[in-house]
């Protein structure tokens, strides 16, 4: 029985960039360090700060935050930078994870609004990610990153990425100012779907006026700009005919928790019933979609409300945040929220489809 | 056996007024020009700037009553809906309204705008005279209600010292709440800028109801493309991070007399952003078992699509309110669900009771 945990990342480092390619170094991401102070740091792009950094935290700050929360999230930088593998590999022994499926950092804000730029970072994101998960037995999986601005390119990253094992594709519930559902993207449904890999739909943003609006006083910054898109777009694409016009395309939402999903299908419903059409049984498997779990979801309810078949679970490994959760797959495993046969589709057989691995 | 009754009068917290023509009748040039808005625009004789472009004008492009949009100034804005519904051809009708109401055993109804769920304008002296022209149309149906209609006083939120006015009209004039979209402009709800409007509103005991909508045009035009069920994402997810705001700001504490509501958009989308904050917690906060709802003064409509009775055991009895949408929809959905849930047991009659009449009583300060 082998678990697979849904959403993990890696951190760049300017290491990273060195995996640009001939004129593309002159594009790389720059440090920009104004406080001098490793937890106040941005990223710096084409003149202006994008992207995410997130801050580097040392290990006691680290475990000082896992006091105060009552969560697990310590590991190493390296770890979390994929420089030192053995570390990453032997915290997911110790917390119960066999494969990791690892999404970026930076790209879940908008890192560039010019399509070369966009497309060299891509392109150095890929190859480095591509270059560790080599390097890993076959435990990580990296989803590929796309330059969402050059379709083609974006078509040659995700072959490339298949070649090297990649099981999903990098998505944000808002592009560069277009929703999930905008033809735009259909190139790419067509290509993963032909590739079999899933669309991972994980918390950001791309459309940077949009994200930086929604955070400029915002205390809790990322509420409103990254997560609670994610309802939207899950609605948005409930309502299209994606699922038709795709019907073997999976979908993976992450880091987003599952509170809001009764309250997206609900009110779906709701529609559907205004406007006469039938209320499919059950909507989620029947359009090839999986919702990652928090370990302070209400699992009864959702388990309920849902089902059981389009739920898989993340530990957000990397990250030090409101989701990280190194121990998640432990607490679930062993606490008593659901049973030994939902434990097991939650953290194998589902994420097994969702991935296809 | 305890016996149920679903036979008490109710207070529906949420219905509309939709603005026809008629509305903007009420729209007063000369005394516009009087608005501080203007004034410091345009001073002395460089006053009277406005003309009657200025006043919302019904765009048909498509000649179909369902693709009209109002047309303020050169732009397209607001919200528009019908105001006719099946079998109900004018929501605005005082009698047709009341005799509504008095079928579904409503007792009081308060009615929010329509048009203000989106920017009218992002300019100030053209946003004050059309919040005036709403607020005149409004107190005038409504005092010929003989009490049954009380309404929500919407403000000018680009000139604040018109916005002061208006809330102390609207005071003196039955409006027993302030209405603020969950965005203006490219303003969030905690911004300091929207202070004054809390403190005049704790001070009159007039509570602040934030009402499913987006007052930012770009982000409304943005998640509408390519979206069929668009208003989702474009207003409700906007009153889902609303409350995430009065949820994690200090606001409810640095105006603790402030009652807030969230309507329009149902209840079960707190539940993401009350997980959200548990989660921030420190692990021994005493705030992990408390009732975020009733420690920030915060209240909630319940939609028909909501699991009433996972609602009342996640957020509690006492700070569920009924709101129809009439005017919008024809208004029965939510009472039929809340009945629903009386009669299948998943409410007591106790809970029924605060829900359509007691609650709605203290959220809006209603005293009779």
């Amino acid at each position: 029985m082998a678990t697979i945990d849904a959403d993990t990342h890696f951190v760049e480092s300017l290491r990273t960039w060195e995996y640009m390619e001939g004129d593309d170094k002159k594009l790389r991401p720059v440090i920009l360090d104004p406080f001098k102070d490793p937890k106040k740091q941005a990223w710096y792009i084409d003149g202006q700060v994008r992207g995410n950094k997130v801050p580097a935290l040392e290990l006691k700050e680290q475990q000082a935050f896992d006091d105060t929360v009552d969560r697990t999230t310590l590991t190493s930088e390296e770890a979390k930078q994929g420089a030192d593998l053995g570390t990453r590999l032997r915290q997911m022994d110790e917390y119960g994870v066999d494969f990791q499926v690892v999404y970026p950092t930076i790209f879940l804000m908008q890192v560039a609004e010019r399509p070369a730029t966009e497309v060299a970072i891509c392109w150095a994101y890929n190859r480095w990610a591509a270059d560790i998960c080599d390097r890993s037995e076959g435990r990580l999986k990296y989803a590929a990153t796309l330059s969402m601005l050059s379709i083609p390119d974006a078509l040659d990253q995700m072959r490339f990425s298949k070649q090297h094992g990649s099981p999903a594709i990098f998505f944000r519930p808002i592009e560069v100012n277009r929703l999930p559902t905008d033809p735009y993207f259909y190139p790419i449904y067509e290509e993963a779907a032909r590739l079999n890999m899933s669309i991972g739909m994980h918390i950001g943003n791309a459309t940077g006026w949009m994200a930086n609006m929604l955070q400029q006083s915002n205390i809790v910054r990322n509420f409103w700009s990254i997560k609670a898109c994610m309802a939207g777009a899950v609605h948005a694409l409930l309502n299209s005919d994606i699922h038709e016009r795709f019907p073997t395309l999976r979908f993976g939402f992450l880091e987003a928790t599952a509170g809001w999903l009764p309250y997206v299908l609900r009110e779906w419903y709701s529609r559907l019933e205004d406007e006469g059409k039938p209320r499919p049984e059950n909507p989620l498997v029947e359009r090839n979609m999986w919702v990652a779990l928090q370990s302070n979801d209400d699992m009864a309810y959702l388990l309920k409300e849902v089902g059981e078949d389009c739920f898989v679970m993340g530990t957000d490994y990397g990250h030090n945040d409101t989701q990280a959760e190194l121990d998640a797959f432990l607490r679930l495993r062993d606490g008593d929220a659901i049973t030994e046969e939902q434990y097991r589709k939650i953290t194998v057989d589902n994420p097994k489809v969702l991935y296809a691995l | 056996m305890t016996t149920t009754s679903s036979a008490t009068l109710a207070i529906d917290a949420d219905a509309h007024l939709v603005e026809t023509a008629e509305t903007w009748e009420h729209y007063d040039l000369s005394s516009m020009r009087q608005s501080k808005a203007e004034q410091a625009l345009f001073p002395g004789d460089l006053g009277g700037q406005l003309d009657n472009t200025v006043i919302p004008a019904v765009a048909d492009p498509y000649g179909d009553p369902s693709g009209e949009r109002w047309f303020i100034a050169g732009m397209v804005r607001g919200k528009r809906m019908p105001s006719s519904l099946p079998g109900i051809p004018n929501v605005n009708d005082i009698e047709t309204r009341l005799s509504w109401m008095s079928q579904q055993g409503i007792s009081v109804q308060v009615v929010y705008p329509t048009i203000f769920m989106e920017q009218v304008s992002n300019r100030p002296h053209i946003e004050v005279p059309i919040v005036w022209a709403y607020i005149s149309w409004a107190a005038q149906i409504c005092k010929a209600s003989e009490g049954r209609l009380r309404w929500i006083c919407p403000v000018s939120v680009l000139s604040i010292p018109d916005a002061l006015e208006q809330i102390r009209f609207g005071k003196e004039n039955g409006a027993c709440g302030v209405l603020l979209a969950p965005i203006h402009g490219d303003m969030l709800l905690e911004e300091a800028h929207f202070f004054p409007i809390y403190e005049e509103a704790a001070r009159l005991g007039m509570p602040i109801c934030i009402h499913a909508g987006n007052a930012n045009p770009a982000m409304t035009e943005l998640l509408g493309q390519d979206n069929p069920g668009a208003s989702f994402w474009q207003y409700k997810i906007s009153i889902t991070a609303a409350f995430q705001t009065f949820l994690t700001s200090g606001i409810p504490h640095q105006f603790p007399g402030l009652r807030t509501g969230f309507f329009g958009a149902g209840a079960q989308g707190l539940i993401y952003p009350l997980g959200e904050w548990s989660r921030r917690l420190r692990a021994d906060s005493p705030e992990k078992d408390s009732n975020p709802m009733e420690g920030r003064n915060l209240w909630v409509t319940l939609a028909g699509h909501d699991d009433i009775g996972y609602m009342v055991k996640r957020l509690g009895s006492d700070h569920l309110l009924l709101g129809t949408e009439f005017g919008h929809t024809n208004g029965e959905s939510a009472l039929r669900a809340l009945r629903k849930a009386l009669a299948d047991g998943e409410i007591t009659q106790e809970t029924y009771e605060k829900i359509v009449w007691h609650n709605p009583r203290a959220f809006y300060g209603f005293e009779d």
